[in-house]
Protein backbone atom coordinates (compact mmCIF):
# COMPACT_ATOMS: atom_id res chain seq x y z
CA UNK A 1 0.00 0.00 0.00
CA UNK A 2 2.90 2.28 1.10
CA UNK A 3 4.17 1.36 -2.71
CA UNK A 4 0.94 2.05 -4.19
CA UNK A 5 0.61 5.52 -2.64
CA UNK A 6 3.84 6.05 -3.14
CA UNK A 7 3.46 5.95 -7.13
CA UNK A 8 0.09 7.46 -7.12
CA UNK A 9 1.71 10.65 -5.19
CA UNK A 10 4.79 10.84 -7.25
CA UNK A 11 2.67 10.66 -10.60
CA UNK A 12 0.13 13.46 -9.09
CA UNK A 13 3.58 15.78 -8.46
CA UNK A 14 4.90 14.85 -12.34
CA UNK A 15 1.39 15.86 -13.99
CA UNK A 16 1.11 19.26 -12.33
CA UNK A 17 2.69 20.78 -15.25
CA UNK A 18 1.09 23.72 -17.31
CA UNK A 19 0.83 21.22 -20.72
CA UNK A 20 -0.92 18.87 -18.25
CA UNK A 21 -3.27 21.37 -16.57
CA UNK A 22 -4.62 22.65 -20.20
CA UNK A 23 -5.60 19.23 -20.99
CA UNK A 24 -7.20 18.78 -18.07
CA UNK A 25 -8.96 22.25 -18.90
CA UNK A 26 -9.86 21.39 -22.23
CA UNK A 27 -11.45 18.19 -21.22
CA UNK A 28 -13.54 19.56 -18.40
CA UNK A 29 -14.32 22.81 -20.98
CA UNK A 30 -15.54 20.40 -23.69
CA UNK A 31 -19.38 19.79 -22.20
CA UNK A 32 -19.83 23.63 -21.00
CA UNK A 33 -18.83 24.92 -24.42
CA UNK A 34 -21.23 22.41 -25.83
CA UNK A 35 -23.95 23.14 -23.92
CA UNK A 36 -23.62 26.66 -23.97
CA UNK A 37 -23.60 26.24 -27.82
CA UNK A 38 -26.90 23.93 -27.56
CA UNK A 39 -28.94 26.65 -24.97
CA UNK A 40 -27.71 29.93 -27.17
CA UNK A 41 -28.14 28.32 -30.79
CA UNK A 42 -29.97 24.99 -31.13
CA UNK A 43 -32.83 25.59 -28.56
CA UNK A 44 -34.34 28.64 -29.60
CA UNK A 45 -33.72 27.43 -33.41
CA UNK A 46 -35.89 23.93 -33.38
CA UNK A 47 -38.63 26.22 -30.98
CA UNK A 48 -38.39 28.73 -33.81
CA UNK A 49 -38.76 26.68 -36.55
CA UNK A 50 -41.39 24.46 -34.85
CA UNK A 51 -43.39 27.38 -33.56
CA UNK A 52 -46.50 25.02 -33.22
CA UNK A 53 -45.22 22.59 -31.29
CA UNK A 54 -42.86 24.04 -28.40
CA UNK A 55 -40.80 21.73 -26.86
CA UNK A 56 -42.33 20.39 -23.70
CA UNK A 57 -39.39 21.34 -20.84
CA UNK A 58 -39.25 17.65 -19.65
CA UNK A 59 -38.34 16.78 -23.71
CA UNK A 60 -35.54 20.23 -23.88
CA UNK A 61 -34.51 18.88 -20.02
CA UNK A 62 -33.83 15.24 -21.54
CA UNK A 63 -32.06 16.10 -24.53
CA UNK A 64 -30.19 18.34 -22.23
CA UNK A 65 -29.27 15.23 -20.03
CA UNK A 66 -28.32 12.86 -22.95
CA UNK A 67 -26.15 15.78 -24.64
CA UNK A 68 -24.51 15.97 -21.28
CA UNK A 69 -24.26 11.80 -20.56
CA UNK A 70 -22.60 11.58 -23.78
CA UNK A 71 -20.61 14.63 -23.95
CA UNK A 72 -19.33 13.68 -19.84
CA UNK A 73 -19.33 10.97 -18.69
CA UNK A 74 -18.88 8.98 -22.49
CA UNK A 75 -16.64 10.66 -24.01
CA UNK A 76 -15.02 13.62 -21.95
CA UNK A 77 -13.87 10.50 -19.45
CA UNK A 78 -13.06 8.45 -22.93
CA UNK A 79 -10.69 11.54 -23.91
CA UNK A 80 -9.35 11.74 -20.33
CA UNK A 81 -8.44 8.31 -19.65
CA UNK A 82 -6.71 8.09 -23.18
CA UNK A 83 -4.55 10.77 -22.60
CA UNK A 84 -3.48 9.82 -19.06
CA UNK A 85 -4.24 5.95 -19.17
CA UNK A 86 -3.30 4.23 -22.63
CA UNK A 87 0.15 5.35 -23.08
CA UNK A 88 1.07 4.40 -19.35
CA UNK A 89 3.18 1.20 -20.71
CA UNK A 90 4.27 3.17 -23.59
CA UNK A 91 5.73 6.10 -22.13
CA UNK A 92 7.63 4.17 -19.65
CA UNK A 93 9.66 1.93 -22.27
CA UNK A 94 10.39 4.55 -24.26
CA UNK A 95 11.93 6.52 -22.04
CA UNK A 96 13.65 3.84 -20.99
CA UNK A 97 12.03 4.17 -17.08
CA UNK A 98 10.51 0.49 -16.98
CA UNK A 99 13.45 -1.70 -16.17
CA UNK A 100 13.82 0.98 -12.75
CA UNK A 101 10.23 -0.08 -12.34
CA UNK A 102 10.73 -3.40 -13.17
CA UNK A 103 13.79 -4.39 -10.82
CA UNK A 104 11.47 -3.23 -7.68
CA UNK A 105 9.18 -6.16 -5.39
CA UNK A 106 5.82 -5.72 -7.50
CA UNK A 107 7.11 -2.67 -9.09
CA UNK A 108 5.07 -3.51 -12.22
CA UNK A 109 1.43 -3.71 -10.39
CA UNK A 110 2.43 -0.80 -8.03
CA UNK A 111 3.63 1.26 -11.41
CA UNK A 112 0.13 0.34 -12.79
CA UNK A 113 -2.25 0.65 -10.64
CA UNK A 114 -0.53 3.69 -9.38
CA UNK A 115 -1.09 5.07 -12.51
CA UNK A 116 -4.08 3.96 -13.29
CA UNK A 117 -5.61 5.64 -10.30
CA UNK A 118 -3.87 9.13 -10.97
CA UNK A 119 -5.26 8.54 -14.46
CA UNK A 120 -8.92 7.74 -12.91
CA UNK A 121 -8.69 10.76 -10.85
CA UNK A 122 -7.36 13.40 -13.13
CA UNK A 123 -9.88 12.02 -15.90
CA UNK A 124 -13.22 12.30 -13.46
CA UNK A 125 -12.20 15.38 -11.59
CA UNK A 126 -12.03 17.13 -14.95
CA UNK A 127 -15.60 15.88 -16.39
CA UNK A 128 -17.24 16.37 -12.91
CA UNK A 129 -15.89 20.17 -13.20
CA UNK A 130 -17.20 20.36 -16.71
CA UNK A 131 -20.13 18.33 -15.89
CA UNK A 132 -21.01 20.46 -12.74
CA UNK A 133 -20.70 23.58 -14.64
CA UNK A 134 -22.62 22.57 -17.61
CA UNK A 135 -25.72 21.52 -16.00
CA UNK A 136 -26.74 25.29 -14.47
CA UNK A 137 -26.13 26.51 -17.96
CA UNK A 138 -28.29 23.55 -19.29
CA UNK A 139 -32.05 23.45 -19.76
CA UNK A 140 -32.29 20.33 -17.66
CA UNK A 141 -35.36 20.35 -15.02
CA UNK A 142 -34.09 18.27 -12.59
CA UNK A 143 -30.74 19.67 -12.10
CA UNK A 144 -29.48 17.62 -8.69
CA UNK A 145 -30.90 14.55 -9.80
CA UNK A 146 -29.01 14.98 -13.40
CA UNK A 147 -25.44 16.25 -11.81
CA UNK A 148 -25.83 13.00 -8.76
CA UNK A 149 -26.38 10.58 -12.13
CA UNK A 150 -23.98 12.24 -14.27
CA UNK A 151 -20.92 12.89 -11.55
CA UNK A 152 -21.85 9.10 -10.33
CA UNK A 153 -21.50 7.96 -14.23
CA UNK A 154 -18.45 10.22 -14.86
CA UNK A 155 -16.88 8.08 -11.90
CA UNK A 156 -17.42 4.75 -12.89
CA UNK A 157 -16.69 5.36 -17.02
CA UNK A 158 -13.41 6.82 -15.78
CA UNK A 159 -12.38 3.93 -13.43
CA UNK A 160 -13.81 1.26 -16.59
CA UNK A 161 -12.58 3.52 -19.36
CA UNK A 162 -9.10 3.49 -17.88
CA UNK A 163 -8.92 -0.01 -17.14
CA UNK A 164 -9.76 -0.77 -20.44
CA UNK A 165 -7.51 1.42 -22.22
CA UNK A 166 -4.81 0.54 -19.81
CA UNK A 167 -5.07 -3.11 -20.91
CA UNK A 168 -5.24 -1.94 -24.78
CA UNK A 169 -2.29 0.16 -23.94
CA UNK A 170 -0.32 -3.23 -22.20
CA UNK A 171 -1.04 -5.39 -25.08
CA UNK A 172 -0.71 -2.85 -27.72
CA UNK A 173 2.04 -0.46 -26.62
CA UNK A 174 3.50 0.92 -29.62
CA UNK A 175 0.03 1.90 -31.10
CA UNK A 176 -1.62 2.03 -28.23
CA UNK A 177 -3.52 5.31 -28.77
CA UNK A 178 -4.67 4.02 -32.45
CA UNK A 179 -5.94 0.71 -31.06
CA UNK A 180 -7.96 2.26 -27.99
CA UNK A 181 -9.89 4.61 -30.54
CA UNK A 182 -10.41 1.51 -32.63
CA UNK A 183 -11.68 -0.35 -30.18
CA UNK A 184 -14.12 2.31 -28.70
CA UNK A 185 -15.59 2.94 -32.40
CA UNK A 186 -15.78 0.11 -33.44
CA UNK A 187 -16.86 -2.05 -30.13
CA UNK A 188 -17.88 0.38 -27.37
CA UNK A 189 -20.04 2.96 -29.53
CA UNK A 190 -20.99 0.73 -32.20
CA UNK A 191 -21.71 -2.47 -30.87
CA UNK A 192 -22.55 -0.90 -27.51
CA UNK A 193 -25.61 0.72 -29.61
CA UNK A 194 -26.61 -2.43 -31.39
CA UNK A 195 -29.90 -4.45 -29.52
CA UNK A 196 -28.30 -7.63 -29.37
CA UNK A 197 -26.57 -9.68 -27.06
CA UNK A 198 -22.98 -8.49 -27.79
CA UNK A 199 -23.77 -4.88 -26.54
CA UNK A 200 -24.23 -6.20 -22.51
CA UNK A 201 -20.60 -6.91 -22.71
CA UNK A 202 -19.44 -3.04 -23.41
CA UNK A 203 -19.36 -0.33 -20.80
CA UNK A 204 -21.47 1.68 -22.43
CA UNK A 205 -24.26 -0.29 -22.24
CA UNK A 206 -24.10 -0.75 -18.52
CA UNK A 207 -23.26 3.19 -18.26
CA UNK A 208 -26.88 3.76 -20.18
CA UNK A 209 -28.44 1.57 -18.11
CA UNK A 210 -27.69 3.14 -15.03
CA UNK A 211 -28.57 6.32 -16.59
CA UNK A 212 -32.14 5.41 -17.14
CA UNK A 213 -32.18 4.00 -13.53
CA UNK A 214 -30.94 7.23 -12.07
CA UNK A 215 -32.82 9.98 -13.67
CA UNK A 216 -36.57 9.89 -14.47
CA UNK A 217 -37.74 9.67 -17.45
CA UNK A 218 -41.16 10.20 -18.95
CA UNK A 219 -42.54 7.59 -20.87
CA UNK A 220 -44.34 9.92 -23.40
CA UNK A 221 -40.34 11.41 -23.81
CA UNK A 222 -38.57 8.39 -24.50
CA UNK A 223 -41.06 5.08 -24.83
CA UNK A 224 -40.42 2.17 -22.47
CA UNK A 225 -39.95 -0.39 -25.84
CA UNK A 226 -37.32 1.92 -27.29
CA UNK A 227 -35.19 1.90 -23.95
CA UNK A 228 -35.67 -1.71 -23.50
CA UNK A 229 -33.13 -1.51 -27.00
CA UNK A 230 -30.94 0.35 -25.76
CA UNK A 231 -30.41 -0.37 -22.29
CA UNK A 232 -31.01 -2.94 -19.68
CA UNK A 233 -33.87 -3.32 -17.12
CA UNK A 234 -31.72 -5.47 -14.84
CA UNK A 235 -31.30 -3.74 -11.15
CA UNK A 236 -28.79 -1.36 -10.93
CA UNK A 237 -27.09 -3.69 -8.21
CA UNK A 238 -26.41 -5.93 -11.28
CA UNK A 239 -25.21 -3.05 -13.73
CA UNK A 240 -22.61 -1.56 -10.69
CA UNK A 241 -21.52 -5.80 -10.51
CA UNK A 242 -20.91 -5.66 -14.43
CA UNK A 243 -18.92 -2.66 -14.41
CA UNK A 244 -16.78 -3.81 -11.73
CA UNK A 245 -16.07 -6.90 -13.53
CA UNK A 246 -15.59 -5.62 -16.82
CA UNK A 247 -12.90 -2.96 -14.77
CA UNK A 248 -11.30 -6.45 -12.99
CA UNK A 249 -11.25 -8.04 -15.53
CA UNK A 250 -9.51 -5.59 -17.77
CA UNK A 251 -6.58 -4.42 -15.24
CA UNK A 252 -6.54 -8.45 -14.17
CA UNK A 253 -5.30 -8.66 -18.24
CA UNK A 254 -3.46 -5.99 -18.08
CA UNK A 255 -1.55 -6.93 -14.62
CA UNK A 256 -1.22 -10.60 -16.11
CA UNK A 257 0.65 -8.96 -19.25
CA UNK A 258 3.20 -7.34 -17.77
CA UNK A 259 4.88 -10.19 -15.53
CA UNK A 260 4.43 -12.52 -18.34
CA UNK A 261 5.86 -10.29 -21.09
CA UNK A 262 9.36 -9.35 -21.77
CA UNK A 263 9.27 -5.62 -22.08
CA UNK A 264 13.04 -4.82 -22.32
CA UNK A 265 15.17 -2.70 -24.45
CA UNK A 266 18.15 -4.80 -24.60
CA UNK A 267 16.94 -6.34 -27.82
CA UNK A 268 17.42 -2.98 -29.64
CA UNK A 269 20.06 -2.32 -27.92
CA UNK A 270 22.15 -5.24 -28.52
CA UNK A 271 21.29 -5.82 -32.08
CA UNK B 1 16.95 -21.54 -1.01
CA UNK B 2 20.72 -20.66 -1.05
CA UNK B 3 23.81 -21.04 -2.88
CA UNK B 4 27.02 -20.92 -2.56
CA UNK B 5 27.22 -18.99 -6.39
CA UNK B 6 26.36 -15.70 -7.05
CA UNK B 7 25.28 -16.86 -10.39
CA UNK B 8 25.08 -20.05 -12.25
CA UNK B 9 23.97 -19.80 -15.89
CA UNK B 10 23.56 -23.39 -17.38
CA UNK B 11 23.28 -23.44 -21.31
CA UNK B 12 21.06 -20.62 -21.87
CA UNK B 13 20.91 -18.92 -24.84
CA UNK B 14 18.67 -15.94 -25.79
CA UNK B 15 17.22 -15.61 -28.99
CA UNK B 16 15.33 -12.62 -30.45
CA UNK B 17 13.69 -14.11 -33.15
CA UNK B 18 16.00 -15.67 -35.47
CA UNK B 19 19.12 -13.58 -33.98
CA UNK B 20 20.87 -14.89 -31.08
CA UNK B 21 21.04 -12.74 -27.89
CA UNK B 22 23.35 -15.21 -25.70
CA UNK B 23 24.83 -18.28 -27.10
CA UNK B 24 24.28 -21.10 -24.79
CA UNK B 25 26.16 -19.71 -21.99
CA UNK B 26 27.11 -21.82 -19.46
CA UNK B 27 29.12 -20.51 -16.33
CA UNK B 28 29.17 -20.41 -12.11
CA UNK B 29 30.31 -17.02 -10.28
CA UNK B 30 31.26 -17.73 -6.34
CA UNK B 31 30.15 -13.93 -4.64
CA UNK B 32 32.96 -10.93 -5.51
CA UNK B 33 33.44 -8.36 -8.26
CA UNK B 34 32.98 -9.45 -12.18
CA UNK B 35 34.20 -7.12 -15.07
CA UNK B 36 31.65 -8.18 -18.13
CA UNK B 37 33.92 -7.06 -21.04
CA UNK B 38 32.68 -7.04 -24.59
CA UNK B 39 32.51 -4.71 -27.91
CA UNK B 40 29.00 -2.67 -28.81
CA UNK B 41 26.51 -5.58 -29.26
CA UNK B 42 28.26 -8.48 -27.81
CA UNK B 43 25.29 -9.36 -25.62
CA UNK B 44 26.47 -7.65 -22.39
CA UNK B 45 23.17 -5.96 -22.10
CA UNK B 46 20.86 -9.15 -22.61
CA UNK B 47 23.11 -11.07 -20.03
CA UNK B 48 22.16 -8.49 -17.80
CA UNK B 49 18.87 -8.56 -18.68
CA UNK B 50 18.62 -12.32 -18.39
CA UNK B 51 20.35 -12.00 -14.52
CA UNK B 52 17.55 -9.20 -13.56
CA UNK B 53 14.80 -11.33 -14.80
CA UNK B 54 13.53 -8.93 -17.56
CA UNK B 55 14.49 -11.34 -19.97
CA UNK B 56 13.48 -15.30 -20.10
CA UNK B 57 16.23 -17.57 -21.66
CA UNK B 58 14.89 -19.51 -24.83
CA UNK B 59 16.71 -22.71 -23.01
CA UNK B 60 18.80 -23.06 -20.06
CA UNK B 61 18.67 -21.74 -16.39
CA UNK B 62 19.66 -18.91 -14.87
CA UNK B 63 20.54 -18.45 -11.23
CA UNK B 64 20.97 -15.52 -8.96
CA UNK B 65 22.32 -16.34 -5.48
CA UNK B 66 20.33 -19.80 -5.83
CA UNK B 67 17.08 -18.10 -7.34
CA UNK B 68 15.18 -18.11 -10.32
CA UNK B 69 15.28 -14.55 -11.18
CA UNK B 70 12.16 -13.71 -13.35
CA UNK B 71 9.26 -12.39 -11.01
CA UNK B 72 10.91 -13.09 -7.59
CA UNK B 73 10.20 -10.51 -5.36
CA UNK B 74 12.83 -11.83 -2.53
CA UNK B 75 15.59 -11.37 -4.94
CA UNK B 76 15.06 -8.06 -6.45
CA UNK B 77 15.28 -6.93 -2.95
CA UNK B 78 18.95 -8.07 -3.06
CA UNK B 79 19.65 -6.92 -6.14
CA UNK B 80 20.27 -3.21 -7.34
CA UNK B 81 20.70 -2.70 -10.99
CA UNK B 82 22.33 0.83 -12.91
CA UNK B 83 21.10 0.18 -16.63
CA UNK B 84 22.97 1.67 -19.93
CA UNK B 85 20.55 4.12 -21.15
CA UNK B 86 19.37 6.57 -18.80
CA UNK B 87 15.55 6.57 -18.97
CA UNK B 88 15.27 9.38 -15.46
CA UNK B 89 12.23 11.52 -15.48
CA UNK B 90 13.36 14.87 -16.56
CA UNK B 91 10.97 16.86 -14.42
CA UNK B 92 11.31 15.01 -11.03
CA UNK B 93 14.16 15.94 -8.59
CA UNK B 94 17.13 13.61 -8.46
CA UNK B 95 16.10 12.95 -4.69
CA UNK B 96 12.35 12.84 -5.10
CA UNK B 97 13.36 9.68 -8.03
CA UNK B 98 15.82 8.03 -5.55
CA UNK B 99 13.08 8.60 -2.69
CA UNK B 100 10.21 6.85 -5.06
CA UNK B 101 12.42 3.87 -5.99
CA UNK B 102 13.45 3.67 -2.36
CA UNK B 103 9.90 3.42 -1.36
CA UNK B 104 9.20 0.83 -4.25
CA UNK B 105 11.52 -1.49 -2.09
CA UNK B 106 9.17 -1.23 0.61
CA UNK B 107 10.94 1.66 2.57
CA UNK B 108 8.27 3.84 4.27
CA UNK B 109 8.68 7.36 3.05
CA UNK B 110 10.23 9.10 5.85
CA UNK B 111 13.62 6.74 5.86
CA UNK B 112 13.16 6.07 1.84
CA UNK B 113 14.29 9.99 1.94
CA UNK B 114 16.54 10.15 4.66
CA UNK B 115 18.75 7.39 2.86
CA UNK B 116 17.81 8.89 -0.70
CA UNK B 117 19.75 11.47 0.91
CA UNK B 118 22.66 9.41 2.15
CA UNK B 119 23.01 7.86 -1.38
CA UNK B 120 23.70 11.27 -3.46
CA UNK B 121 25.58 12.63 -1.31
CA UNK B 122 27.57 9.73 -1.60
CA UNK B 123 28.05 9.76 -5.19
CA UNK B 124 28.65 13.31 -5.23
CA UNK B 125 25.01 14.88 -6.12
CA UNK B 126 24.44 16.44 -2.51
CA UNK B 127 24.47 19.77 -3.83
CA UNK B 128 22.21 18.94 -7.37
CA UNK B 129 19.64 16.67 -5.62
CA UNK B 130 16.67 19.02 -5.07
CA UNK B 131 17.48 20.59 -9.09
CA UNK B 132 15.28 18.59 -11.76
CA UNK B 133 17.12 15.78 -14.01
CA UNK B 134 16.49 17.58 -16.84
CA UNK B 135 18.80 20.38 -15.96
CA UNK B 136 21.36 17.15 -14.95
CA UNK B 137 24.68 16.38 -16.97
CA UNK B 138 25.71 12.90 -18.43
CA UNK B 139 27.72 12.52 -15.50
CA UNK B 140 25.27 13.59 -12.69
CA UNK B 141 22.79 11.38 -14.04
CA UNK B 142 25.18 8.35 -14.45
CA UNK B 143 25.58 9.42 -10.34
CA UNK B 144 22.19 9.67 -9.77
CA UNK B 145 21.37 5.80 -11.55
CA UNK B 146 24.13 4.66 -9.44
CA UNK B 147 22.67 5.82 -5.99
CA UNK B 148 19.48 4.24 -6.77
CA UNK B 149 20.97 0.91 -7.38
CA UNK B 150 22.94 0.76 -4.35
CA UNK B 151 20.44 2.69 -1.83
CA UNK B 152 18.31 -0.02 -0.91
CA UNK B 153 22.12 -1.90 0.08
CA UNK B 154 21.34 -5.13 -2.52
CA UNK B 155 23.95 -7.65 -1.74
CA UNK B 156 24.74 -7.78 -5.51
CA UNK B 157 24.86 -4.80 -7.76
CA UNK B 158 24.73 -5.29 -12.01
CA UNK B 159 26.23 -2.10 -13.65
CA UNK B 160 25.87 -1.34 -17.26
CA UNK B 161 28.47 0.80 -18.79
CA UNK B 162 28.15 2.89 -15.16
CA UNK B 163 31.01 5.18 -16.16
CA UNK B 164 29.69 6.22 -19.64
CA UNK B 165 29.60 10.00 -20.07
CA UNK B 166 31.64 10.69 -16.47
CA UNK B 167 34.84 13.18 -16.63
CA UNK B 168 38.23 11.88 -15.24
CA UNK B 169 37.40 13.16 -11.81
CA UNK B 170 33.72 11.97 -12.14
CA UNK B 171 35.36 8.13 -12.64
CA UNK B 172 37.56 8.34 -9.92
CA UNK B 173 35.07 9.06 -7.74
CA UNK B 174 32.59 6.62 -8.98
CA UNK B 175 35.43 4.08 -9.05
CA UNK B 176 36.13 4.61 -5.09
CA UNK B 177 32.72 4.23 -4.38
CA UNK B 178 32.62 1.16 -6.25
CA UNK B 179 35.59 0.14 -4.64
CA UNK B 180 34.30 0.74 -1.16
CA UNK B 181 31.82 -1.40 -2.46
CA UNK B 182 33.43 -4.16 -3.06
CA UNK B 183 35.88 -3.96 0.40
CA UNK B 184 32.43 -4.19 2.09
CA UNK B 185 32.35 -7.59 1.08
CA UNK B 186 29.41 -7.01 -1.69
CA UNK B 187 29.21 -8.16 -5.16
CA UNK B 188 29.51 -6.43 -8.78
CA UNK B 189 28.94 -6.91 -11.59
CA UNK B 190 29.92 -4.41 -13.82
CA UNK B 191 29.82 -4.28 -17.31
CA UNK B 192 32.31 -2.10 -20.33
CA UNK B 193 33.58 -2.52 -23.36
CA UNK B 194 36.34 -0.03 -22.01
CA UNK B 195 38.95 -2.48 -20.41
CA UNK B 196 40.62 -0.24 -17.89
CA UNK B 197 37.26 1.22 -16.61
CA UNK B 198 36.93 -2.38 -15.30
CA UNK B 199 40.87 -3.10 -14.30
CA UNK B 200 40.29 -0.64 -11.92
CA UNK B 201 37.87 -2.16 -9.82
CA UNK B 202 38.48 -5.94 -10.09
CA UNK B 203 40.90 -8.29 -11.80
CA UNK B 204 38.29 -11.32 -12.34
CA UNK B 205 37.05 -10.58 -16.30
CA UNK B 206 34.24 -12.07 -18.33
CA UNK B 207 35.14 -11.45 -21.53
CA UNK B 208 31.96 -11.98 -24.11
CA UNK B 209 31.53 -11.83 -27.67
CA UNK B 210 28.66 -12.43 -30.29
CA UNK B 211 26.58 -14.15 -27.17
CA UNK B 212 29.43 -16.39 -26.05
CA UNK B 213 32.05 -16.11 -23.33
CA UNK B 214 35.00 -16.23 -24.90
CA UNK B 215 37.00 -16.51 -21.98
CA UNK B 216 37.15 -15.55 -18.07
CA UNK B 217 39.84 -15.19 -15.49
CA UNK B 218 42.53 -12.73 -13.92
CA UNK B 219 44.12 -10.05 -16.81
CA UNK B 220 47.31 -12.15 -16.27
CA UNK B 221 45.29 -15.27 -17.55
CA UNK B 222 43.79 -13.90 -20.34
CA UNK B 223 47.15 -12.24 -21.33
CA UNK B 224 48.42 -15.56 -21.29
CA UNK B 225 45.78 -17.35 -23.24
CA UNK B 226 46.61 -14.61 -26.00
CA UNK B 227 50.17 -15.12 -25.77
CA UNK B 228 50.41 -16.74 -29.31
CA UNK B 229 47.14 -15.88 -31.00
CA UNK B 230 47.51 -14.66 -34.55
CA UNK B 231 48.14 -10.72 -34.00
CA UNK B 232 49.42 -8.34 -36.56
CA UNK B 233 52.37 -6.45 -35.29
CA UNK B 234 54.11 -3.33 -36.49
CA UNK B 235 58.22 -2.83 -36.39
CA UNK B 236 59.12 0.18 -37.39
CA UNK B 237 63.46 -0.55 -38.56
CA UNK B 238 66.52 1.15 -39.91
CA UNK B 239 66.57 -1.91 -42.65
CA UNK B 240 63.15 -3.25 -42.96
CA UNK B 241 63.74 -5.55 -45.85
CA UNK B 242 66.59 -7.09 -44.04
CA UNK B 243 64.16 -7.49 -40.98
CA UNK B 244 61.41 -8.63 -43.35
CA UNK B 245 63.70 -11.74 -44.71
CA UNK B 246 64.80 -12.58 -41.48
CA UNK B 247 61.13 -12.94 -39.92
CA UNK B 248 60.32 -15.05 -42.81
CA UNK B 249 63.31 -17.35 -42.56
CA UNK B 250 62.69 -18.06 -38.92
CA UNK B 251 59.07 -18.58 -39.51
CA UNK B 252 58.48 -16.06 -37.52
CA UNK B 253 55.59 -14.18 -39.67
CA UNK B 254 53.30 -15.77 -41.81
CA UNK B 255 53.40 -12.45 -44.06
CA UNK B 256 54.99 -9.22 -44.05
CA UNK B 257 54.71 -6.05 -45.96
CA UNK B 258 57.19 -3.40 -45.70
CA UNK B 259 55.56 0.41 -46.02
CA UNK B 260 57.97 3.51 -46.90
CA UNK B 261 57.53 6.31 -44.92
CA UNK B 262 58.28 9.84 -45.23
CA UNK B 263 59.29 10.45 -41.41
CA UNK B 264 61.76 8.22 -39.54
CA UNK B 265 62.35 4.19 -40.22
CA UNK B 266 59.86 2.57 -43.03
CA UNK B 267 57.61 0.20 -41.10
CA UNK B 268 57.46 -3.34 -41.49
CA UNK B 269 53.75 -4.62 -41.16
CA UNK B 270 53.85 -8.30 -40.19
CA UNK B 271 50.68 -11.37 -38.68
CA UNK B 272 51.72 -13.91 -36.83
CA UNK B 273 50.51 -16.75 -35.02
CA UNK B 274 53.69 -17.54 -32.98
CA UNK B 275 53.59 -13.72 -31.22
CA UNK B 276 54.94 -14.75 -28.25
CA UNK B 277 58.04 -16.65 -29.90
CA UNK B 278 58.61 -13.83 -31.75
CA UNK B 279 58.40 -11.14 -28.58
CA UNK B 280 61.30 -13.43 -27.05
CA UNK B 281 63.44 -14.06 -30.05
CA UNK B 282 63.24 -10.24 -31.52
CA UNK B 283 66.14 -8.61 -29.38
CA UNK B 284 68.69 -11.72 -30.74
CA UNK B 285 67.57 -11.24 -33.93
CA UNK B 286 68.06 -7.84 -34.02
CA UNK B 287 71.32 -7.57 -32.00
CA UNK B 288 73.06 -10.42 -34.12
CA UNK B 289 72.54 -8.70 -37.53
CA UNK B 290 72.95 -5.36 -36.00
CA UNK B 291 69.20 -4.35 -37.12
CA UNK B 292 67.99 -1.32 -35.52
CA UNK B 293 64.54 -0.98 -34.12
CA UNK B 294 63.11 1.90 -32.94
CA UNK B 295 59.58 1.02 -32.48
CA UNK B 296 56.93 -2.19 -32.36
CA UNK B 297 53.59 -2.22 -31.42
CA UNK B 298 50.23 -4.65 -32.03
CA UNK B 299 48.67 -3.59 -34.67
CA UNK B 300 45.48 -4.11 -33.89
CA UNK B 301 45.37 -3.37 -29.95
CA UNK B 302 41.69 -2.44 -29.66
CA UNK B 303 39.53 -3.97 -27.97
CA UNK B 304 37.44 -5.86 -30.87
CA UNK B 305 40.79 -7.39 -32.32
CA UNK B 306 41.43 -9.13 -28.51
CA UNK B 307 38.18 -10.56 -28.89
CA UNK B 308 38.31 -10.99 -32.42
CA UNK B 309 41.35 -13.35 -31.33
CA UNK B 310 38.99 -15.22 -28.80
CA UNK B 311 36.46 -15.78 -31.21
CA UNK B 312 39.33 -17.75 -33.48
CA UNK B 313 40.05 -19.61 -30.67
CA UNK B 314 37.20 -20.14 -29.66
CA UNK B 315 35.74 -21.54 -33.29
CA UNK B 316 39.15 -23.39 -32.81
CA UNK B 317 40.84 -21.32 -36.15
CA UNK B 318 44.08 -20.61 -34.05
Amino acid sequence: MNSLLAVAIFEFKRIMTPGRAFWWLVVAAFPVVITLLMSTYLIPERRASVPQQPESIQEIGMMFTFALYVLGPSLSCMLGVLLTSAPIVATELEQHSWVYLATRPNGLFHLLMGKYLVAVVWTASAAILGIALAIPISQIHYKWEALFALTGLAVLSSFAYAALYLMIGTLFHAKAMVFCVAYTAAVELFLGMFPAVVNRMTIQFRLRSLLFRWITVDDNTIPANVIDLIASNETMLLQLVWLAALTAVFLSVALVTVQVREFTTAAESEL
Amino acid sequence: MTSEFLIELNQVTKLYGTVIGVNDFTMQLKPGAYGLLGPNGAGKSTLLNLLIGQLVPTRGDVRVLGQNPRNNMQLMKKIGFCPGFEGLYSTTTGLDWVTLLLQLQGVRSGPARVRAIECLNLVGMGDSMHRPIATYSRGMRQRTKLAQAIAHKPQLLILDEPFSGLDPVGRAELTDVMKQWISEGNSLIIASHVLHEIEALTDSFLLICGGRLLASGTAAEVNELLFDTPTEIEIDCAQPNQLAGLLMQHELACSVVVEPRTHGNDRVRLKTQRAGTLCSQLPDLASQNGLKITRMKSADDSLQALFNSLLRIHRGES
